[in-house]
């Protein structure tokens, strides 16, 4: 559903050479070794959307040692924001604010710039510098830059009116990998005599950012079923009974958690939803690539048009595998 | 307490482990008795770490009388979170890494303390490993984690009110990580209101507010944001 902003925001056109000309710089990340020297980490431009710090800097430990992160926002032509027909007053003034979080290590916060844009042609550069201590980071940790109103002397209609309004959508936007995120399909096991020979459990809460692993939804399979030696001696086989009896468990586990999340995102979001904003790693996510993959019909939902959809997809990628 | 060095990073305890560990603890007359660590390289560090947490359990439970309780409830959680707190911050140090690494906590509850976790909880998994959110040490860590105000006893004036759904609604939905900042200032000013629905108002417009809103940013900063969504939760006009 298309957005309507309720007043005026920096958007694509005051980023042009020709207006704001507003420009992220590449991000700049360092940390201080064992024997006092600081080490730069290389970051490709390429890449800096993304920087898998585990992988690019074996040195650097989280546990260990701490992180300066450092990035610089130019603005070219300031006076292009200000004005009563641009985003905000000559007299008000314009931050530059960013939004950390990670689930994995469980933080969010946001800290503005120290400095602020004011009305003037000459050009600014803002610099963003944060020190993360050591010991503090795990899983994947998001950076999100924005512009907002940092103060109002002036009002004008269709613009912000109050410190703190949010004046842009992101500007710049990248995770810092720290450990890595692989995802399995979420198979536990237990004893239950007399049980069927698995189940679908779900503890999830909410799959926007609930992690797709054992914590949040787990296929669990009855050790004491008859059945189950054949599964487990099918793990890391190509075909057989009990391969194909793994397969419907996990495709008929697919297509209850597409139906369940689907369905809770309707009755949370309407129709206003789309699979973008799912978390790293999340439920959604994870749903939100089944449904691509496997050309998943949600939307006239039903557990059976999702199930029939899904096992039509999964068997055009058999017979192509 | 003497210090001890436990290597975090080495925990490596993933939720199918702790399962099967879980189905090997053996509740004798209602206590559970722990599968012990010979499998483990710092059994010596873990059997130290038991040893800390035990004594605190038994303080608590002489200090606080929770021997005649019929049931363990918020009075324990609050009492054993301080310990665990104290135990595992200025003892082993331990940071927010470690405690949002939940592998660590499943250790913890499965292994380590399964007796203490059992006095609480009994024999349901939910509470030792099964929802992570709902992992009682972790909670009890995460709840005093917030709550703190730079001593004990300013801690516990700010806490000692409040209930197990205050504990639930503040640390049971970390979304996409805890706004300790604001989580914090919404803790010192309930401390004035103590009504429940009043308490699950605040959560839910936090949540909804924190969508299109930097508590850091507003007018005011932190305190003035948790100010006025205690002022629109409650009805009162500004």
């Amino acid at each position: 559903m298309p957005k309507i902003d309720l007043y005026r925001k920096i958007d694509e056109k005051y980023c042009s050479k020709r207006n704001a000309d507003i420009r992220a710089g590449i991000p700049s990340l360092e940390y201080k070794n064992e024997l006092g020297e600081m080490i730069q980490l290389p970051i490709d431009e390429e890449a800096e959307e993304k920087i898998e710090l585990n992988e690019i800097e074996k040195g650097w430990l989280p546990e260990e040692y701490d992180l300066d992160y450092v990035q610089e926002f130019q603005i070219g032509n300031p006076s292009a924001l200000f004005g009563s027909s641009a985003i905000t007053d000559s007299a008000n003034q314009i931050g530059i604010a960013a939004h950390i979080n990670s689930r994995e290590a469980m933080f969010q916060e946001t800290i503005p710039l120290k400095a602020t844009i004011k009305d003037t042609p000459e050009g600014q550069v803002l610099t963003f510098r944060h020190h993360f201590p050591k010991d503090v980071l795990r899983g994947v940790i998001k950076l999100e830059f924005f512009f907002y109103l940092a103060s109002v002397e002036k009002k004008h209609p269709f613009q912000a009116d109050e410190i703190g309004m949010r004046l842009s959508d992101n500007i710049f936007e990248t995770k810092l990998v720290i450990d890595g995120t692989g995802s399995t399909f979420p198979i536990t096991e237990s004893s239950i005599p007399g049980g069927p020979l698995w189940q679908l459990r779900k503890h999830w809460d909410d799959p926007v950012v609930d992690p797709f692993s054992p914590a949040s939804v787990e296929v669990e399979l009855n050790k004491s079923h008859p059945l189950f030696k054949q599964l487990s001696d099918s793990y890391g086989k190509k075909a057989g009974l009990g391969k194909a009896l793994m397969n419907s468990i996990v495709a008929q586990a697919m297509a209850m958690i597409i139906y369940q999340t689907v369905l809770e995102m309707n009755n949370m979001e309407g129709d206003s939803w789309s699979f973008d904003i799912a978390e790293d790693g999340s439920i959604l996510q994870i749903v939100g690539y089944w449904q691509d993959t496997f050309e998943v019909d949600i939307q006239d939902l039903s557990i059976s048009s999702v199930f029939n959809s899904l096992q039509q997809g999964l068997e055009k990628l058999n017979r192509k595998g | 307490m003497c210090k001890m060095s436990i290597r975090w990073n080495d925990v490596n305890y993933g939720q199918a482990q702790a399962k099967n560990d879980y189905e090997r603890l053996i509740v004798k007359d209602q206590n559970v008795v722990p599968i012990g660590f010979e499998d483990d390289p710092q059994a010596a560090e873990w059997e130290a770490l038991r040893k800390q947490l035990i004594d605190a359990r038994d303080e608590v439970f002489e200090e606080h009388g929770f021997d005649t309780a019929e049931k363990l409830d918020y009075d324990f959680d609050v009492a054993y979170g301080f310990k665990l707190h104290e135990i595992l911050n200025e003892n082993v140090g331990f940071n927010n890494r470690e405690a949002s690494n939940n592998d660590f906590w499943n250790w913890l509850s499965v292994r380590v303390i399964p007796d203490v976790v059992h006095s609480r909880w009994g024999d349901n998994p939910d509470h030792y490993f099964k929802i992570s959110r709902r992992t009682w040490l972790k909670v009890i860590w995460w709840y005093i984690h917030i709550c703190w105000d730079g001593s004990e006893e300013a801690t516990y004036e700010l806490i000692k009110n409040n209930t197990t759904d205050t504990i639930q609604g503040l640390i049971e939905r970390p979304g996409i990580g805890y706004y300790v900042d604001v989580y914090h200032e919404i803790m010192k000013k309930y401390k004035d209101y103590q009504d429940r629905n009043l308490f699950r108002r605040v959560m839910k417009l936090n949540t909804a507010r924190l969508m299109t809103t930097s508590p850091e940013l507003v007018e005011g900063g932190i305190e003035a944001y948790v100010e006025d969504l205690f002022k629109k939760a409650s009805g009162e006009n500004k």
